[in-house]
Formats: C-alpha cells, sequence, structure tokens
C-alpha cells in the first residue's frame, strides 16, 4: 500500500479499524434511507425536465419569433435557452444520471431510478458507462493500466507514466478533450486503439459499435436534426444554441471529474496493491486516490455530488445526497488515523490539474518520496 | 390479508412479475410518462394506473375497493389477482390482491383488503387509501377457476383472506346459474375479521343450491374447530362427488389437500406472509425464471459465485458490492444480504448476486 505524502502509515491493525469505522458509517446509513431521499430524486428528475424543456422552447420559439416578429428578443432568448439546456444536461448527466446508474437509488424499487436501465441524455450508452465507469474506474481506481480514467489513453497526468513526443501536445489536446469529453466518453469502452493497433478484429468493433453508434445517431438526431428543424428557416441559431449547450455540459463535467482525481496530492497504484488487498486497505486507495471540492450546495447540486469525490468513493451505491452530511464523518475519521483528507475550492484544484496537464507534458519522474509497504504491512 | 406472496398461486406457474415495460429505443416511456402526467392523472405507457371509485367495509378490519381500470387493461375473470404497488417511505412496495367480485365490466373491479397485523401494503392501503386515489396495478394473471360443467357440485374452502377469490368465484357460479351444489366453508378467527358477514345470508336464501358455514376458531364464546375431517364430513358428506377449491394460508391449504383425497378434484391456492421464516438448510430451490432452469443453490455463499459453480455465467464486474454489474431482479422469495447479514423478501427488488446468498423460494430474473 501507498500512502499520500500527507498521510501516517498505518499497521494491519490500524487499517482494519479504519474499515470498521467506515463501514458503520455505511450501516447506520442504510436503514435511514427513505421518503426524504426518493422526494430528494425526484425532485431533481423533475428540474431537469423542467429545465431542459424551457430550455429548448427558448431556443426554438425565441429563433422564431425573432426572426419573424422582434429582432431584439434574439439575443436574451437564445442566452436564456442555452443556459437553461446546458444546465438541465448537468443536472441531468451528473445529479441524476451517475448516481442511478451507480444503483443508489435503486432501494426505491422505482423502475425509472434503476441503475440497470436507466439511459441517459449523453453521446456514450449507460451499458458502456456501467463496464468503464462503474466497474473498472470504481473496483480499480487510479491503478496504472487497469484505471482507464488515468488520463484516458491520451493525457499523461501522473509522472509514473512513460513520456511520450506527443504529449507535448498535451495543452491542446487538454483542451480538445474537454470540448469533446462526452464523445470521448462514448469511444472509451470501444477501445478503437487496440483496433488500430491490429489487436481486434474489425467485426469485434463492428459489433461494439452498433450499440453506440445507435445511441449517439439518437443524440444528435434530436438535439442538431429535430429540434432545428422545429424553427424552420432560422435552424442555425437552434443548432448553434444545441451545439454550445453540450460543449457548456462537457467542459463542465470535464473540469469536475479531473478535479476529482487529478490535483496534486492525489497519487496512483500499481498492480501489485491489488494482491491480498484487504477492505481497509481499498478504503486507503479509494481516499488516496481522489480529492473533493469545497463549497456550498449549488456546487454540491452541479456537480452531482462529485464535490464529495471521496464519499463517492468510499460509498459508490449510497444516494449521492447524503455525501454532504457523510463527509463529515469521514473527515473525522480520516484526521483520527492520521490520513490527508484531500480537499480545496474548486479554482484551486483546477489549478493543480492544469498544472499536472502542463508539467507532465513534458518529461518528469517522480519526485515525492513515497513510502511503500506490501500488502501485508510494515 | 388478500395479501398472497409472489409466486403464491401454488397451481400456477404464471407468478406475478413486474409488469413488461415497452422499452422504445427511440421513445423514453419515462420522460414520456412524468410528460404525461401533467396531463392527466392516470395517463402512462410505461404503467397502468386505476382509480379508487368507491371504499366500503366488508368487516370490521376489511376494506372492499371498487377500481376503474385503464383502458388497454386486459379484462380479467373470477378469481384472478393483480399486483398493487405502493410507495411507502420512498419505497416500492408490491402485493398480490385477488378479485373480490367477478368483474361487472372489464374495467371495473372490486378487491378487498384486510388490515392484518404485520401486513405493511395492507394496513397501508387500509389506512390512506380513498375514493379518488391513484394505485399502479398490474395486468391480471393466474387464480382458481370453476369447472366447466355448471351442474359439477362445488366445495369452496377458504381460510382468512384467502375467502376473497373464492367469493369471486361464487358470485360468478350464481351469476351463471349454477345448477349444482355450492358449498362453502369459510374459517375466520372472529367476527371482526370475518368478511362480507350480511351478505351470506342473503344469498342463501336468494340461491337455494348455496350452503354456507362460517367458522370462527377465535370466537370468545363459542370458538369453532379448525378443518378436519370431521367437520369436512358434516359440511359435505357426499365429498367424493366435489370439485374442491381452496384458499388459505399455506398450512391451511395442505392440510386441506390431505382431506380432500376423495375429492372429485381438488384446486388450491395458498400463501405464506412475506417475512419469511429461514429454514437452516444448507441449500434452497433457486428458480432462474429467464432460462427456465431450477437449481439448489448453497444459502452460505454469494449467489454469483453458487450460480459459476453451476456452470452459469451471470453479468459481473467487481465482485464485491461496489459495481451494480451483476445486479438482477429477485421476483420473489428471499434473499440474504452477506454485507449486512439481513434476510430481505420484497419481491421486484434489484439485487446484487455478488453480496447476496439464496435463501427460501428464491426467483430470480435470470
Amino acid at each position: 500500500m501507498i500512502y499520500s505524502p500527507k498521510s501516517r502509515v498505518l499497521t494491519p491493525a490500524q487499517t482494519d479499524a479504519f474499515a470498521r469505522e467506515l463501514d458503520a458509517l455505511r450501516a447506520q446509513t442504510l436503514p435511514t434511507l427513505g421518503a426524504n431521499d426518493a422526494r430528494y430524486i425526484r425532485r431533481v428528475y423533475a428540474a431537469v425536465r423542467y429545465s431542459g424543456l424551457l430550455g429548448r422552447l427558448l431556443l426554438v420559439l425565441g429563433a422564431l419569433a425573432a426572426g419573424l416578429w422582434w429582432p431584439s428578443l434574439f439575443w436574451p432568448s437564445w442566452i436564456a435557452g442555452v443556459a437553461l439546456l446546458a444546465f438541465s444536461k448537468i443536472l441531468e448527466n451528473m445529479e441524476l444520471a451517475h448516481n442511478v446508474i451507480h444503483g443508489q437509488y435503486d432501494w426505491m424499487r422505482d423502475p425509472r431510478f434503476e441503475g440497470q436501465r436507466y439511459e441517459w441524455d449523453i453521446a456514450g450508452t449507460a451499458e458502456n458507462w456501467r463496464v468503464t465507469h462503474n466497474f473498472r474506474h470504481h473496483t480499480y481506481t487510479n491503478i496504472r493500466g487497469m484505471d482507464e480514467d488515468l488520463g484516458y489513453g491520451l493525457l499523461r497526468i501522473f509522472p509514473e507514466q512513460r513520456w511520450k513526443p506527443f504529449y507535448l501536445l498535451q495543452p491542446l489536446v487538454s483542451v480538445i478533450f474537454a470540448i469533446l469529453f462526452e464523445w470521448g466518453i462514448a469511444a472509451q469502452n470501444l477501445h478503437l486503439g487496440r483496433w488500430f493497433k491490429g489487436r481486434m478484429s474489425s467485426s469485434e468493433l463492428r459489433r461494439a459499435l452498433r450499440p453506440a453508434a445507435h445511441k449517439m445517431g439518437r443524440q444528435i438526431l434530436r438535439d442538431y436534426v429535430l429540434m432545428p428543424l422545429l424553427a424552420g428557416p432560422f435552424f442555425l441559431s437552434v443548432l448553434l444554441g444545441a451545439v454550445l449547450a453540450n460543449v457548456i455540459r462537457n467542459v463542465w463535467t470535464w473540469v469536475v471529474i479531473f478535479c476529482g482525481h487529478f490535483t496534486t496530492d492525489v497519487i496512483t497504484f500499481s498492480k501489485s496493491v491489488l494482491k491480498d488487498e484487504t477492505r481497509g486497505q481499498w478504503y486507503l486507495r479509494q481516499l488516496h486516490g481522489s480529492s473533493n471540492l469545497r463549497g456550498g450546495r449549488l456546487l454540491d447540486l452541479m456537480t452531482g455530488n462529485l464535490s464529495h469525490q471521496i464519499e463517492h468513493h468510499m460509498y459508490p451505491e449510497l444516494p449521492a445526497n447524503r455525501y454532504a452530511a457523510l463527509g463529515e464523518h469521514v473527515r473525522r475519521i480520516c484526521a483520527a488515523y492520521g490520513q490527508h483528507y484531500n480537499t480545496g475550492s474548486l479554482p484551486r484544484q483546477f489549478a493543480q490539474v492544469v498544472w499536472r496537464l502542463l508539467r507532465h507534458a513534458f518529461p518528469s519522474r517522480t519526485t515525492r518520496e513515497f513510502v511503500e509497504f506490501s500488502s501485508n504491512g510494515l | 390479508m388478500t395479501m398472497l406472496q409472489t409466486p403464491m398461486p401454488r397451481n400456477e406457474r404464471t407468478a406475478s412479475a413486474p409488469i413488461p415495460r415497452p422499452r422504445s429505443q427511440w421513445i423514453n416511456t419515462d420522460v414520456a410518462d412524468f410528460w404525461l402526467a401533467h396531463l392527466h392523472p392516470r395517463w402512462r405507457i410505461g404503467c397502468m394506473l386505476a382509480r379508487v371509485c368507491e371504499r366500503r367495509a366488508a368487516s370490521e378490519d376489511a376494506v372492499t375497493l371498487a377500481l376503474r381500470m385503464p383502458q388497454r387493461w386486459p379484462k380479467a375473470r373470477a378469481g384472478q389477482h393483480i399486483d398493487i404497488s405502493v410507495d411507502i417511505d420512498g419505497v416500492r412496495h408490491t402485493r398480490a390482491y385477488s378479485l373480490s367480485a367477478p368483474p361487472s365490466d372489464p374495467r371495473h373491479i372490486e378487491i378487498t383488503i384486510a388490515n392484518v397485523a404485520g401486513g405493511k401494503v395492507s394496513r397501508h392501503l387500509f389506512e390512506h387509501l380513498q375514493p379518488g386515489d391513484v394505485l399502479q396495478i398490474s395486468a391480471p394473471y393466474g387464480g382458481l377457476c370453476l369447472p366447466d360443467n355448471v351442474h359439477a357440485p362445488l366445495l369452496l374452502l377458504a381460510a382468512g383472506s384467502g375467502i376473497t377469490p373464492l367469493r369471486s368465484l361464487l358470485l360468478d357460479a350464481l351469476a351463471r346459474d349454477w345448477r349444482g351444489a355450492i358449498t362453502l366453508g369459510y374459517w375466520a378467527q372472529s367476527r371482526q375479521s370475518l368478511c362480507f358477514a350480511e351478505q351470506w345470508a342473503a344469498l342463501q336464501a336468494q340461491h337455494s343450491v348455496l350452503c354456507v358455514h362460517t367458522f370462527l376458531t377465535r370466537d370468545p364464546v363459542e370458538p369453532a374447530p379448525r378443518i378436519s375431517a370431521e367437520v369436512l364430513t358434516q359440511v359435505a358428506p357426499e365429498l367424493a362427488e366435489r370439485t374442491v377449491l381452496a384458499c388459505g394460508p399455506s398450512g391451511f391449504i395442505d392440510l386441506t389437500r390431505k382431506l380432500s383425497a376423495q375429492a372429485r378434484a381438488f384446486h388450491a391456492e395458498g400463501f405464506s406472509p412475506l417475512a419469511s421464516t429461514c429454514s437452516d438448510s444448507p441449500t434452497v430451490r433457486v428458480e432462474l425464471r429467464r432460462q427456465g432452469v431450477t437449481l439448489d443453490l448453497p444459502t452460505n455463499q454469494p449467489l454469483l459465485a453458487a450460480l459459476e459453480s453451476q456452470g452459469l455465467q451471470p453479468a459481473h464486474g467487481c465482485r464485491q458490492g461496489i459495481c451494480n454489474t451483476c445486479a438482477c431482479h429477485r421476483i420473489s422469495g428471499a434473499s440474504r444480504d452477506l454485507q449486512r447479514d439481513s434476510l430481505s423478501a420484497e419481491p421486484a427488488t434489484s439485487i446484487r448476486l455478488c453480496v447476496h446468498a439464496a435463501a427460501d423460494g428464491l426467483v430470480l430474473d435470470l
């Protein structure tokens, strides 16, 4: 087990005790899930629907009204429409879909909020997301070579990743990746790289591509064809509005996700940690592989409570609306065991991410002294 | 206590299951239903909603609800059941209830709900439902039927809320001008829990073929005997000619089945309370509904590992309860959450195979 540099090394007994305290927190929370949590997620669902419809109506009707009668109406309605549609998509992707797909609200037994059947408003399929995110990223968090979210096969974020000249383009690649983030996510489980290298047959790729292409087509048809067509001759402004709303969502989700795992104090792990990994070591890996964003309730809502990334990684199956309250206990437990709890404001954490992206575009070496122990402890 | 555990009909393979929701590739039914609900309280495409038209007492502890069904609801016949789903404290609960009268027309049915101790859903419905309320319902399914021959002598044996399907069959038989004798033996605990008490005398007066015997087993003055060979001989001496239809708790059904060995035919439906008792046996029988397979699986091992050792390959990911990849519907029966060491038996619940072990009567949507 590797510890982040600001943390104390725990004995196996201490690690077990740490796990027991965190397990107890889950056990205390589970029986309290009920009407309030159900009401919360239903309200989020309603907010997504209302804001989405209103945003789309403003874009389409605003374009028609401005084009036919009142040109001065154009910018106010267009800006409000884009903002509402972006808000709706951010809320849907982050607070609703991401959490529902984790199965956080399965206990409600409402098929609408069932993790296995939810499909979300983004280019990628929920089916692929369940594999890349729910399984790989959450099980193998920050393990090099197993957690594909470490750089997404495109970026060098940690010095432990081998440098290639391609990474010199990283500042530019990062920006493009942020703008097209949903398409990157959509392609993540298709493993196009393997196909390029000839390690995957074309028929295999075609099979994986079919449902993915269907989903992409559906999203494009709805946002970029049908909705603009409703505005008739003024389709262009609606199309551009829809593109911008999707891009705003892409960039925001990219920022939030990168802040969750790529801040300065976050560490990565080698595959060897998996050998005989105890529950306590798993918790420690989630803790040292994640970072929080300090902010208010609005930030919690707009990040889908990924502002509590640490709590999300320790309890991916608990409803996200509980993370803020759980966080106080997790923080206390971490302090008691001398474990660094990585949190900071959005500008501070994001600045660290940007620095990593710039610094590791160039050759770099691990400078910090990591204390590494066998999985059996001291 | 029309509460019937699913899969409750012992003679039926069609246990209640969640309504197959149309999953159109182009229309998200959940989104469509969200907006339809704004247009009309009962318009849905992903599920079916019924309206409570009338509420009247069936006994001191039971209430009969007249329901108006949606247009696309398939026609039900006497003796069938429907599933009713309600949200209690944010959690959806689904229970089967029998039609307590033959449908007066294809869109109007009646169910009778007894407020039994420990019956969470029945209690909720009993206490809260009022005319005008909306309920989520399933299509009708399963159930006992009358013989085709109207001359066949019938013996109906009901215990507790088992009266509800038998009442609908009995009323249906009378409406069809039944020619054979109809005898009803109805066991209830007390006068308060005896459903339709006033109706039985009136029906007997109207229909000469009908004979009703009620038994109050916990009557403070004169407790009646439980079902036995002697009681059955008194009620229906010529048992060999009778077609027996029985409904009640599973213990009652087991006994009735033995006592009716001489009967011309025997059809029964049993139910047991949901709070399932867990037998200590090391293996239990598990049904995989989709694959049509029944297996004996250990109760001390995660279902995922147990299924794999039987040569099956359920979808899975982390194997430690994190990723939800192996989540699968428990259609009915019980399973044990190994992480929390707790037993649960709610039907239509998503469970993670990697952290749940099999328990009694488990049916998986796999």
